[in-house]
């Protein structure tokens, strides 16, 4: 279908989009019977519905394969042996295909296809997409001689078939301009282009190639580069859906610019974000890059289910990887196999499966959290202290629990359990212990009392004692987790047989989890952690208490023990305990451990001075990607028909056959080898997607015009072999530099030539896929603004820190959520003049101007911007407040040059805006303005012209 | 989804539109050349896509087949108000008030705020029957009982989400994820509008809360961002920038406008980049959209009588104003106008938001505008073909809501996916009937049950729409308004 899109509106250049594509001898499966198949026989035999078992999706349900006919359906080299030639040529009506009551026959183009292909052996090859690149050989031109490179050479080769040219190099001030916004997102100042210029006429080369390596090097270049792939992976600074709250992330943001600036390796650059947190040594670094799957959005509203958020959060996760990495719209095997491209609905489950175990779980807090230090240069502290913290806590837990485990513990069987409220406790006796659980309705604020005698102690002290609870359900929950509960305080007390009551306190506390949620460990600290199961319980958890001293029971004395669970899930689901039972034990050990004098004591004393350490460093905090322990790991299943509710069979990490084929991936593979598959040698997708979005990001098309979709109902490249050189020159000449394809894109003659066009041009190419002009691009929302505050000498330069929030029309701020305040700092506050970028993005508030230069708002994965022309877009940059401000400056300075009878002030805010010098004719008219505006109302002027200047069609495009 | 081998066929059709590739050919690169090529690629593979004229994304089009409905008012009430303080009178609930709950209600249900064993409450206010229909409607809409007979009901809309930020994309995306186009959107991009000066999908909110998932629910998701609604206010600048900087007059305005559209056309002389030509029109139109918008927001030149009708004060925000203002917009042929009232969340968790409480505030400030808006619509002949719509973004239990497991102090209801009450007006639609009915206490449909998707495609059909055809590639989906499920348009409520 989209293979017409590069029609675009010539359906006079259909020439054009056939080369390449006329029936040869030799048939190739992709390119002459794939478009057959989907055409007329995938709604029955394909991803959705394979009718009879059959589906021309996969080879192996095709070729030597039995129908449900009872026929082979293609036997290669053998006519008479496949089903699916006579099917096509029969005229009986009951075999024909496709069938007659609503499909036309194949026509005798189509079928002579199909017979050559058959006869010829039936050759099964994947879509090109799917298939390893590799380096083509690069053709010879008549137009070599302008050629400035391979990229050329295939541009122009093309252009050949066509009867077209190449144009001419574009003028110097106008390629200055076209580089410094595409390569820095600024335009360039007089003083840069005074300078280029007069290079440039000595040594045209050698002035771009100084000039490239100059713009890449400076820090605005990741600045610009960030905000493309910010679109991809739906950066924003909110969590979306039903509060919309604050999200401090703004760390990733600035690692996404640095790793530009750095030039970071593309294939490094996915490892982190996609699994930094499971490389051997994670730098903070590596940390913060593994927040590009922490954008995903939370939904906060009152009475909402976290479970189910939690995994549309993974869902987004898996779609949006596919998407940004792939350009495969693997979403669509979310609930049944894909319609059109070789993958499995199961496999949409396995790469689940990657994703499915990390501890956040939709949690207003955002939990888990990675502290990052103001100074970078204590980042290597950060990491240390916190890798210190987590081994000793987990060394601590270790011992803890295998105590545990290898204690006896005597089963409590005649406690009595009641609440402080409302909710009712049963009491049911078990073959080794009674087992408490809740009936009827459970209200919020539930603290769970629970009463034991005396006599379950008698001989035996008090030396530890073990809570498990259960789920209320546990034979469904295991399948389907319940909401869970979170114990926040625990209180107990030896009451005597007079009613005295003693405190109990309680010394230690072994949870059955190191870390989730907060800090399990400081549960019988006022105001410390907490441990429970939140939001979620699966199955049993368990938390052994260990008191002061063990406690002897004198008759008649019993002990009360009061849990806390205050909280509600959404202020609505109370966290109550609603099934669980206690066992005692008198093992001296549970005394011994972590008593002082103990290794573990010393332990524990450094943990508390490591958090300590930590937790004063100054600096902010980012969410993170943080695997739950395995005896945590959450089961993941197969969703029938999609449907989260429906749990089917249970599945493990894996990744789709047909892609791996090529790409080799181990069995039973990981998160962190997910991510090096990505940029594995042989994977077809990643570099010549990547190639692909930063060739979008300069010629404004792709070489692939669907950025979104590479699979075999995306477009076709326009020019395959420049797709593949590109790829394979970036992922194995230059070990994946951005920088140095880049460079080596934009020192192209296609990048350089002039962007005029013809009308004969336009009409053979009126969305120039063929490349014989440059483009001619509107800058974008962050860009427009940008500019205007770089040539009026607004901008600020700081790099990177808290979002910003520069001046909003009236009206638009109304947050939801109240305690969001939109400040706007006074003139004079550089945050007011902030680069586009640092503004803060709330999913449901977009920022007008960004919103109505088609920005969009990230809630999902956006591979591209589709750009309008409107009127409201004229208002912005006439009337807007920051634009207004840039004019007025902008006109101010003119104003002092004209009256200072500096030379051509005119002239040279025209070039500061355009890139170059304005002819007579223009001139004449801008000063005629400022004359007339000056005689009616002085003082407006300047700012009328700069109106006129910020304006310009030349200056809104590059 | 029909695929790349069509190309036979479209070498067939490139013949037979030789005369508007001649007209596509005189235009365009960039911007034009993008909606072009969509809008080629509609007219090879799907009938129903539109063919905006290559400058004018917006420029009216007729739709797929004549529609009895030209425009839209979609009234929105965020909270999702009562059906069963409202429209769907339920005499058996009384009887069960007070008592448990039964399982069977409770089972495999999700609720947000109701917990374990919640008790029935019966319908808070009495329902008489009105007009030449009889239909029944409860004393809190006096008002709106007086032209009940001009409206139809739908009693059985069905959800699936039963939180508001979703279930409010449910409505006007057909979608519970924020990213997808809203109706408006679906609409102007299939229709464009008539009136340049004016936007063709345009929001009004009645100030205090905004919803939740805020400029979502007028966004234009996948569909070129020209088609997302413009929220327009009825104080303060009505659109965003329409108003000239300090001191810059009109006159200057026009001045500076001038050279500029000069100096553009220069460029355009030596660049021939036919997208600069649209930029110059695209700046004389702001330019009359800086007259015309503040002119047809001011409701203050409106008569007395109307102000009477409809309990305006201007300068205000109100529902009441955006109803008149709705009119106005209407009345100027802007297609597709979006109201978002706010506070319908009876819940009983506090003074405003309960029944008994904030409830019957709501239903004072809602119903006389709303009855307002349909006779003064119906007066001018313009109900005739604008479609009226009012809806929340799901129903409530007949359960009286026990959050946290306690009774409340105020009476209230939690929130029920499983049916609410919607009703149309005008464009066509059959007056005076109500479709659907729900089993006794209003739980859920007993007859005529209607998913979102067959509502959605009811109102494209009222508007001339075929839904399955009106779709756009995005994903590897031809995605529609109706979603991936078979929708069926309910011509039970077509005149």
């Amino acid at each position: 279908m989209r293979f017409f899109s590069q029609f675009k509106s010539a359906t006079i250049i259909l020439g054009v989009a056939m080369i390449g594509y006329t029936a040869s001898a030799e048939i190739d499966f992709a390119r002459d019977i794939q478009p057959i198949l989907n055409e007329n026989c995938i709604e029955c035999h394909g991803g959705v519905k394979a009718s009879g078992n059959l589906s021309f999706i996969y080879e192996e349900s095709v070729i030597n394969f039995e129908g449900k006919s009872g026929y082979t359906v293609v036997t290669p080299g053998d006519l008479e042996e496949s089903e699916m030639y006579f099917r096509v040529t029969t005229d009986d009506e009951d075999d024909q295909m496709p069938p007659r009551e609503d499909h036309k026959a194949l026509s005798e183009e189509q079928i002579k296809l199909i017979k050559q292909w058959i006869e010829q052996g039936a050759k099964w090859n994947g879509h090109w997409a799917f298939e390893t690149p590799s380096k083509p050989s690069v053709p010879t031109t008549v137009f070599n001689d302008q050629a400035r490179g391979p990229i050329d050479r295939f541009i122009f080769s093309r252009l050949e078939q066509e009867g077209l040219k190449p144009s001419p190099v574009e003028e110097p001030g106008r390629l200055l301009r076209r580089l410094s916004i595409s390569l820095t997102g600024l335009p360039p100042t007089i003083e840069e282009l005074d300078s280029f210029e007069s290079i440039y006429k000595k040594d045209r080369q050698k002035a771009l190639e100084n000039t490239v390596d100059d713009l890449m090097r400076r820090p605005a270049f990741g600045e610009r580069w960030a905000t493309m792939w910010l679109d991809l992976v739906r950066y924003a600074d909110s969590g979306g859906l039903g509060q919309d709250q604050k999200r401090t992330i703004w760390a990733y943001r600035d690692w996404v610019v640095k790793a530009f600036n750095n030039d970071m390796p593309f294939d490094q650059f996915t490892i982190k974000q996609l699994a930094g947190d499971l490389l051997p040594q994670p730098t903070i670094d590596d940390l913060v890059a593994t927040a590009c799957q922490r954008n995903t959005q939370t939904n906060n509203e009152g009475g909402t289910d976290d479970e189910q958020f939690r995994v549309e959060a993974v869902i987004d996760r898996i779609n949006t990887t596919w998407q940004t990495w792939g350009s495969v719209t693997f979403g669509c095997a979310q609930c049944h196999d894909h319609p059109y491209d070789p993958l499995r609905n199961i496999e949409y489950y396995r790469f689940m499966d990657f994703y499915n175990n990390s501890a956040d779980s939709d949690l207003e807090n955002d939990e888990p959290l990675l502290k990052v230090p103001n100074q970078t240069d204590r980042y290597n502290e950060a990491i240390a202290l916190r890798k210190q913290a987590l081994d000793l806590k987990t060394t601590l837990w270790e011992t803890g629990t295998r105590l545990r485990d290898t204690t006896e513990w005597k089963g409590l069987n005649s406690i009595s359990v009641s609440s402080n409220n409302s909710t009712e406790y049963a009491v049911t006796k078990k073959q080794t212990h009674a087992e408490f659980h809740t009936i009827g309705t459970v209200e919020t604020k539930t603290h769970t009392l629970i009463d034991i005698p005396g006599s379950e102690f008698v001989g035996q002290p008090l030396a530890a004692l073990k809570l498990t609870v259960l789920p209320h359900n546990p034979l469904t929950a295991v399948h389907d987790s319940e909401w869970g509960f979170l114990v926040e305080d625990l209180k107990a007390w030896v009451v005597n047989e007079a009613g005295d009551r003693f405190p109990v306190h309680f010394r230690l506390s072994v949870p059955d989890v190191a870390w989730i949620p907060t800090d399990p460990l400081q549960v019988i600290y006022p105001n410390g952690g907490n441990w429970g199961a939140d939001t979620r319980i699966h199955h049993a958890r368990q938390l052994v208490l260990v008191p002061n001293s063990p406690i002897t029971f004198k008759a008649g004395s019993h002990l009360s023990l009061h849990i806390h669970c205050d909280k509600t899930g959404h202020g609505s689901h109370p966290m109550a305990i609603q099934r669980g039972h206690l066992a005692i034990s008198s093992d001296a050990s549970w005394t011994q451990l972590e008593a002082k004098g103990t290794d573990t004591y010393a332990q524990r004393q450094e943990l508390e001075q490591t958090l300590c350490q930590l937790s004063s460093m100054p600096g902010t905090t980012v969410p993170i990607m943080q695997d739950r322990p395995d005896s945590f790991a959450r089961p993941t299943h197969v969703f029938e028909r999609g449907n989260a509710m429906e749990k089917g069979d249970r599945v493990v990490a894996g990744l789709p056959a047909t892609l791996t084929k090529s790409a080799r991936a181990s069995q039973n593979p990981d998160r962190l080898e997910m991510a090096h598959w990505w940029v594995s040698e042989n994977n077809p997708l990643t570099a010549r997607v990547l190639v692909n979005r930063l060739w979008q990001q300069l010629f404004g098309v792709g070489i692939v015009s669907t950025l979104e979709d590479f699979g075999s109902s995306g477009d076709k490249p326009t020019h395959p072999e420049l797709l593949d050189y590109l790829a394979t020159r970036f992922q194995q000449d230059y070990e994946w530099s951005m920088k140095a394809i880049l460079r080596e894109m934009v020192l192209s003659h296609a990048y350089r030539q002039s962007s005029r066009v013809t009308p004969a041009l336009v009409e053979h190419d009126p969305e120039n896929r063929l490349m014989a002009r440059a483009p001619r691009l509107r800058l974008t929302g962050e860009m427009m603004r940008d500019q205007a505050l770089a040539v009026s000498g607004l901008l600020s330069t700081k790099l990177g820190g808290p979002p910003v929030h520069p001046p909003l029309p009236d009206g638009v701020w109304q947050p939801f959520a109240s305690g969001d305040k939109w400040i706007t700092p006074e003139p004079g506050d550089e945050n007011r003049y902030r680069r586009s970028l640092y503004t803060y993005i709330k999913r449901s508030i977009p920022f007008p101007t960004f919103a109505t230069f088609d920005a969009p708002s990230r809630e999902f994965c956006n591979p591209r911007r589709l750009i309008s022309n409107t009127p409201l877009q004229a208002l912005v940059i006439l009337n807007e407040e920051t634009f207004v401000d840039s004019a007025i400056k902008l006109g101010e300075q003119l104003e002092s040059e004209l009256s200072d009878a500096t030379e051509n002030p005119l002239g040279q805010a025209h070039r500061l805006v355009t890139g170059r010098q304005a002819n007579a004719d223009r001139l004449k008219e801008l000063a005629e303005l400022f004359e007339k505006i000056k005689e009616e109302s002085p003082e407006h002027a300047g700012t009328a012209v700069a109106q006129v200047l910020l304006n310009l069609d030349e200056t809104l495009t590059y | 989804m029909k695929l790349e081998s069509l190309l036979n066929e479209t070498r067939r059709r490139s013949l037979q539109q030789e005369t508007r590739r001649q007209f596509l050919t005189k235009c365009t690169t960039g911007l034009g050349a993008m909606f072009l090529a969509n809008q080629l690629k509609a007219s090879t593979e799907n009938q129903g896509r539109p063919l905006h004229a290559s400058d004018n994304p917006l420029s009216a089009l007729p739709p797929h087949f004549p529609g009895t409905a030209k425009r839209v008012i979609y009234l929105h009430m965020i909270g999702a108000p009562s059906q069963l303080e409202l429209f769907d009178y339920k005499p058996d609930l009384q009887r069960l008030d007070g008592q448990p709950c039964p399982q069977s209600f409770l089972e495999g249900k999700n609720f947000a705020f109701i917990q374990g064993t919640p008790n029935m409450l019966g319908p808070q206010f009495p329902f008489q029957q009105h007009g030449k229909s009889g239909a029944w409607v409860s004393d809190r809409m006096p008002h709106f009982a007086k032209v009940v007979d001009d409206v139809s009901f739908i009693k059985t809309l069905q959800t699936d989400q039963f939180n508001h930020g979703p279930a409010q994309l449910m409505v006007h995306s057909g979608q519970a994820r924020i990213g997808y186009p809203s109706i408006g959107s679906w609409v102007t991009w299939g229709m464009g509008t008539e009136n340049s000066e004016l936007p063709g999908f345009v929001v009004l909110l009645s100030g205090g809360r905004q919803p939740r998932v805020g400029k979502a629910l007028w966004g234009s998701g996948f569909l070129p961002s020209v088609y997302q609604g413009v929220q327009c206010r009825s104080h303060g600048d009505p659109v965003l920038n329409v108003a000239n900087p300090k001191g810059i007059t009109r006159d200057i305005r026009r001045s500076t406008l001038d050279t500029l559209k000069t100096l553009n056309q220069q460029t355009h002389d030596e660049f021939g980049d036919p997208e600069t030509l649209t930029r110059i029109a695209q700046y004389e139109m702001a330019f009359r959209m800086q007259m015309e918008v503040p002119g047809a927001m001011d409701i203050s030149k409106e008569p007395a009588h109307i102000h009477e009708l409809y309990g305006t004060e201007p300068g205000k925000e109100s529902f009441a104003n955006n109803c008149l203002l709705a009119r106005r917009l209407i009345e100027r042929d802007v297609r597709f106008v979006q109201l978002f009232d706010w506070g319908w969340d009876s819940h009983g968790s506090a003074m405003t938001e309960a029944l008994n409480g904030g409830f019957k505030d709501k239903c004072r400030q809602a119903d006389q505008p709303i009855a307002a808006l349909l006779s003064d619509l119906k007066q001018r002949g313009l109900l005739e073909d604008t479609l009226v719509v009012w809806s929340g973004e799901f129903g409530r239990t007949p359960m009286r809501e026990n959050r946290g497991g306690r009774e409340m102090k105020m009476v209230g209801r939690d929130h029920n996916p499983g049916a609410f009450t919607a009703w149309m007006a005008g464009g066509g639609v059959k007056p005076g009937i109500s479709y659907g009915e729900t089993d006794e206490v209003g739980y859920s449909p007993a007859v005529n049950p209607v998913p979102l998707r067959d509502y959605h495609a009811t109102l494209l059909h009222l508007l001339g729409f075929k839904h399955k055809n009106l779709n756009y590639p995005f994903q590897g989906l031809d995605q529609k308004l109706t979603g991936v499920k078979e929708a069926r348009v309910i011509r039970e409520l077509i005149a």
